[in-house]
């Protein structure tokens, strides 16, 4: 699969503080790409560097597999923090800017403008734009010259609900026309609901990549053992409420449905007249911890 | 170059506050070049009342001299253009938009040129006012008027570019370190009027010539009229190298320390 961006120990310090540490991680053609992570572990850094607009102590970057050489950032459309434009300026004058810029053609603008449903708008001055209407200019301006990739670095903060709604559809409909989007985000939800793919920071560190089915699953393993592991097998084999069955370790790793504990599983076994030697609930993953923990800061 | 050029028109043309303060400084310029010489005039001759010899009017706008004179006069005008300047530059700060840019794809260098541009763009605006107000009213007052005379001095009009480009490298420094307008005006008058004269004061012979202000006001020097020719006074009616090397070496500090700037900045 075609590389997007790739980044080999990226790291960033701002004084006493590791922005971001050693990073390395790979972005491919057509994954909608989550950096999940609570205030402050280092998104907004790490896009900054693939950007060019933060310089990195050290590491390094590539985008594309470097086939667009220096011209690759033209390729990629993207908004760090806010939408920012000359606010004395309308939106279509704004985005002549960007479109020159981007060395294309001012034709360009009225595609984007009607994608983002602001075309209507075109003539009013940036300043009056509510933060909805200012987040959408911004990706029509990301999205000038049909980029490859859309840098999104928490694009529904501060929306109310119809703005948030609105701005995850858009990101679906721009994927779905083939452009990789990367998107920064400290809501759990948001990822689950609009990414294929996830890497999760905090304080600059890496604790999981991968699919979002993989790493963002809620997942109940339980490790049981009998006398009789053939047996016990079989009877949990018939429990229509269990999602997994691994063997490992002479042990059998079971994952529940989110309604099922290890008790009633215990009781059930019981009944069909087979006890455990050993019942031990997995300990939740750092990774789980983790999100936990971003689940409650977001209550 | 002709992309960022055109860049920069956008941001400067859409910007209100340029055209009232073109508008003001193109307004104080003409009045100020068109009633000079009535004015000197009124004074001198006031004054003359009561002297025993009889002091022959001024002529500030025959040419070849009025490139020289007028050219001398504008210059003191230019803590407009500068002002103009400034603006244009902390606006890319206040607004991020500098940091927007180079997200757009800008490079940081084009980001660093387009503002050389903007400064180039200032001083060639400056620069044909002027051009235009010396012809109107050279060709209104010269007696005989020949090529010769278009020519005899027109050093001076690329000189007042030479001043302005420079003054303004200085300003842009100032804007770009200081990122707020009000405060980078400040600090460049500030500068301008008390910290390097006190320099200049406190610097053994003519050292202060070297700095900055001081050589560039130095490249255009005050004309040497017939009033001045009385007293004995003799001045400078030329444009000298020395002048435009010293300035011309302050012009290259100012605008690498920006260069710099614009390659190492965290935007
Ligand atoms: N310009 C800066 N100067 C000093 N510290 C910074 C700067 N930018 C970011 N940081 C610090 O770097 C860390 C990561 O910040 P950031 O990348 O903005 O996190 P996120 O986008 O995940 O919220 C934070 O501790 C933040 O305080
Ligand atoms: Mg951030």
């Amino acid at each position: 699969m075609e590389i997007i961006l790739q980044t080999k120990k990226l790291n960033k310090q701002y004084g006493s503080i590791k922005a971001v540490n050693d990073l390395d991680f790979t972005i491919r053609k057509g994954e909608i790409f989550g950096i999940l992570g609570p205030n402050g572990s280092g998104k907004t850094t790490t896009l900054g560097m693939a950007l060019g607009v933060t310089l990195p102590q050290s590491g390094s970057f590539e985008w594309f597999e470097g086939k667009y050489g220096k011209n690759s950032r033209t390729k990629v459309g993207a908004i760090l923090e806010s939408p920012i434009f000359y606010p004395y300026m309308s939106a279509l004058d704004n985005l002549k800017i960007v479109a020159k810029i981007k060395k294309q053609n001012y034709s360009d603008i009225d595609r984007v403008l009607k994608h983002v449903e602001l075309y209507d708008r075109r003539k009013s001055p940036f300043k009056t734009f509510s933060l909805g209407m200012k987040q959408r200019l911004a990706i029509a301006a990301a999205l000038i010259g049909n980029p490859e990739a859309l840098i999104l670095d928490e694009p529904t903060n501060g929306l109310d609900p119809q703005g948030i709604a609105d701005i995850r559809e858009l990101v679906l409909r721009t994927a779905a026309e083939g452009v990789t989007i990367i998107l920064a985000s400290h809501l759990l939800d948001e990822v689950q609901k609009v990414c294929s793919h996830v890497m999760i920071l905090n304080k600059g560190n890496r604790l999981a990549i991968g699919k979002v089915d993989e790493i963002l699953q809620e997942k109940n393993i339980l490790e049981i053992k009998s006398e009789n592991m053939t047996d016990l097998k079989n009877t949990i084999s018939t429990f229509d409420d269990i999602r997994s069955i691994k063997e490992e370790d002479e042990k059998l790793l079971i994952e529940l449905s989110p309604e099922l504990s290890a008790d009633i599983i215990n009781k059930r076994l019981m009944k069909k007249g087979i006890s455990l030697s050993h019942l031990f609930m997995k300990e939740k993953s750092l990774e789980k911890f983790f999100l936990e923990i971003l689940k409650k800061e977001n209550v | 170059m002709f992309r960022l050029l055109q860049i920069e028109l956008i941001k400067a043309l859409k910007f209100k506050a340029i055209w009232w303060l073109g508008l003001v400084y193109f307004a104080v310029m003409a009045s100020i070049l068109f009633g000079v010489e009535a004015f000197i005039n009124k004074v001198v001759s006031d004054a003359g009342n009561n002297l025993p010899i009889s002091i022959p009017s001024v002529s500030l706008y025959s040419l070849p001299d009025a490139w020289h004179n007028l050219t001398y006069l504008a210059s003191f005008l230019k803590i407009f253009l500068a002002v103009i300047s400034i603006i244009l530059v902390t606006n890319e700060f206040n607004y991020k938009t500098v940091k927007q840019q180079i997200l757009n794809g800008l490079s940081r260098q084009e980001s660093f040129w387009s503002k050389v541009l903007l400064q180039l763009m200032i001083a060639l605006f400056s620069t044909a006012i002027i051009a235009v107000l010396v012809l109107i009213l050279g060709v209104l007052h010269t007696e005989e008027l020949s090529l010769g005379v278009f020519l005899t001095k027109s050093s001076f009009l690329f000189a007042y570019f030479f001043e302005i480009f420079s003054y303004l490298s200085l300003a842009f420094l100032i804007a770009t370190l200081v990122h707020r307008s009000g405060f980078a005006i400040g600090l460049l008058l500030l500068y301008g009027f008390v910290v390097e004269p006190i320099i200049s004061y406190k610097l053994p012979l003519d050292y202060g010539d070297y700095l900055p202000i001081s050589a560039i006001g130095n490249i255009i020097q005050l004309p040497n009229s017939q009033l001045m020719k009385i007293f004995g006074i003799e001045f400078q009616e030329y444009i000298a190298l020395n002048d435009l090397l010293i300035t011309s070496a302050w012009t290259i500090l100012f605008y690498a320390i920006v260069y710099v700037y614009y390659q190492k900045k965290d935007f």
